[in-house]
This record gives structure tokens, sequence and C-alpha cells, in this order.
């Protein structure tokens, strides 16, 4: 670039008006030593954000972050797991209560149909009572015959017992 | 899956993220930190890489907040000359790295004392090198107050580098 051309980019460059590229060529220029008396003056600040540009991050940086940012996942996994296993626990303890209280619920139905009415119509309730007490007395009867003849041995012995012949 | 990608776009960012950094802080040290706390926390935003769809504006943007909460909360402007040495310059006798430093200290100076937006636009366009809608991107404004910014930004050292010039200040 020539003396005209670096100061007609020079005025676009304080109207910003100039490109990225034409700002990098000015740059490039503002490195040279003999800069012409006029330039003198703006070479320094070219060249210190020319300087700046070139700043980077040495060392192990990349590693030390990549290490932090691995710990951070590890303990975020850490606590995933802890809090699954939380949730996991309050699953199966309200699991558990509704088991339990289906349970109770079953039960109490089944004592509860024992003592529920079996007929809607009294007349046929009546008779099926009757029934059944016919048939409960039958038995009963039955068995009081039986007692009856126990008792007949019973005073049986007892003669036996109370008799002079009893020592034979 | 998002440590390769963080790998892959983020890390990379490194560079840009320290230079927009340092600049800002002065103190290599400082810097270095303030990049690490940036990858950490764009790390804790892990599950926005998705939505986000210029990661590189994203991550200046959460830089310059970060920056910006540091030097709120210090208020630690001062330049110490001590910490102006630099990779990238050899064969250089003493005498020579005095008068560099010196110069870079007076033009680091001059750019400090712009009010902080234009040292903002300064800092993205002279050394990132971005387009006015990326700097409006990562700033939070419209491109032509970039330009507007950047314009009384090189204005004001312009002058300032005419008046030091003239009267040795």
């Amino acid at each position: 670039m020539d003396y005209s051309q670096v100061k007609e980019l020079l005025e676009k460059y304080w109207m910003c008006e100039t490109t990225l590229e034409e700002e990098k060529m000015l740059s490039t220029y503002f490195q040279k030593d003999d800069l012409p008396r006029d330039f003198g003056k703006y070479r320094d600040l070219f060249r210190y954000f020319s300087a700046e540009r070139k700043m980077e991050l040495n060392g192990n940086f990349d590693e030390r972050v990549l290490e932090l940012v691995e710990k951070k996942q590890r303990s975020g996994r850490h606590r995933y797991l802890s809090m699954m296993y939380k949730v996991a626990a309050a699953v199966l303890l309200i699991l558990s209560f509704f088991v339990i209280h289906e349970r109770f619920i079953k039960v109490k139905d089944q004592a509860r149909k024992v003592v529920e009415d079996t007929f809607d119509n009294p007349e046929k309730a009546l008779e099926e009572t009757k029934k059944v007490l016919y048939f409960v007395s039958e038995k009963l009867n039955r068995g009081k015959e039986e007692v009856s003849r126990l008792n007949k041995f019973k005073k049986a012995e007892e003669v036996v017992r109370n008799s002079k012949y009893k020592d034979i | 899956m998002y440590l390769e990608y963080f790998k892959k776009e983020i890390i990379p960012l490194k560079q840009k993220l320290y230079r927009f950094v340092r600049a800002y802080l002065k103190n290599e040290a400082s810097a270095e930190d303030i990049v690490q706390d940036v990858f950490l926390k764009l790390w804790d935003n892990r599950d926005e890489f998705r939505k986000i769809q210029n990661v590189e504006a994203w991550s200046m943007t959460m830089a310059r907040n970060m920056v910006l909460d540091k030097l709120r909360r210090e208020r630690n402007y001062s330049v110490d000359p001590h910490e102006m040495s630099m990779n990238g310059y050899n064969n250089e006798t003493p005498e020579m790295i005095m008068e560099r430093d010196e110069v870079r200290t007076d033009i680091r100076r001059v750019i400090e004392r712009l009010p902080d937006k234009q040292k903002e636009v300064i800092l993205l366009r002279e050394i990132e090198g971005y387009s006015y809608q990326k700097i409006g991107e990562i700033m939070g404004i419209d491109q032509n107050l970039v330009k507007v910014t950047l314009f009384r930004a090189r204005e004001n050292l312009r002058k300032k580098i005419l008046k030091t010039e003239r009267y040795g200040l």
C-alpha cells in the first residue's frame, strides 16, 4: 500500500467505515519499521492491538478445565443416583401402604359380607330359617335319643353297682 | 454427549475468551481464573447447548458478564507494569522491553480510561476482530449503536494519542 492509500484507509478507519479485511491490512502495514513520519503516532496503537491479539493461554489449561468438568459430572452422577435411591424408597413406601390398605379393605369387606342379609324377600327368608331350624332340631332330637339310650346304660350300671353282688 | 460437544465446540474458544478477559483485567492469573470459571459455568448450563445458535457469542457474553461482575465487586482498575510482560517478543534488549512496556502501558491506560461500553467495543473489534453484528449480539445492543460507540471510542483514542504526542501526557 502506498502513502495515499494508507491515508485514505486511515480516514475510513476513524469514521468506522472500514471492513474487517481493511482493518487487517492497516494492522499489517503498521507492523513495518519504516513508516512515514505522520503515521508514526498511530503505530503504537496498531502494534498494541496486534500484540494483544497474540496473547494466549499457555500450559495445561484444557486438562485442568476438563478434569474439573469431569469431576462435576461424576458428582452430578452421584447426586443423581442418590436422588434415584430416595425416589425408589419413597415409591416402595407408597406401594407398601397401598398393598396393606387393599388387604385391609378386602378383609373388612369379607367380614361385612358374612353379616349381610342374603334374602330380599322376608317370607322366603322365614321359610329358609324354618328349614334350617327344623334341620337343627331334627339333629338335636336324634342326639337326644342317643343320649337317652346312654342313660339306660348308666342306670343299669348304677343298679349293678348298688346290688349285693357288687363285690363278686 | 455433552462432554464431546464441550471439547469440540467450547474448549477451542479459550484463547478468544482469555484475550477478551485479560484485556479487561490486566492480570494474567485472574484472567485465567475467570476463563476457567466461565468454562465451568458453561458446563453448568450444558442443557442450553442445543438451544444456542451462536455458541461463541453466548460464551463471550457470559465471559463479559462475569468480568463486569468481578470489576463491579472489586473496582480494581490499577495497572501493574510488571504484569505487562508477554510472549511473542524475542531478541529484545532490556531497554527495548522497557520502552515497549512503557508504550503498551500508555496505550492500555488510554483504553482503560474510555467509558465501559467504548472500551468493550474496542476490545471486541480490535482484538477479537468481530463484526458489528456479532458485537451487538454479545453486548445485547443494536449494531448501529455498536458502530456509533466504536466511532466515539476511536475518536477518543485518536484525540488522546495526538494529545500525548503533542504534550507528552
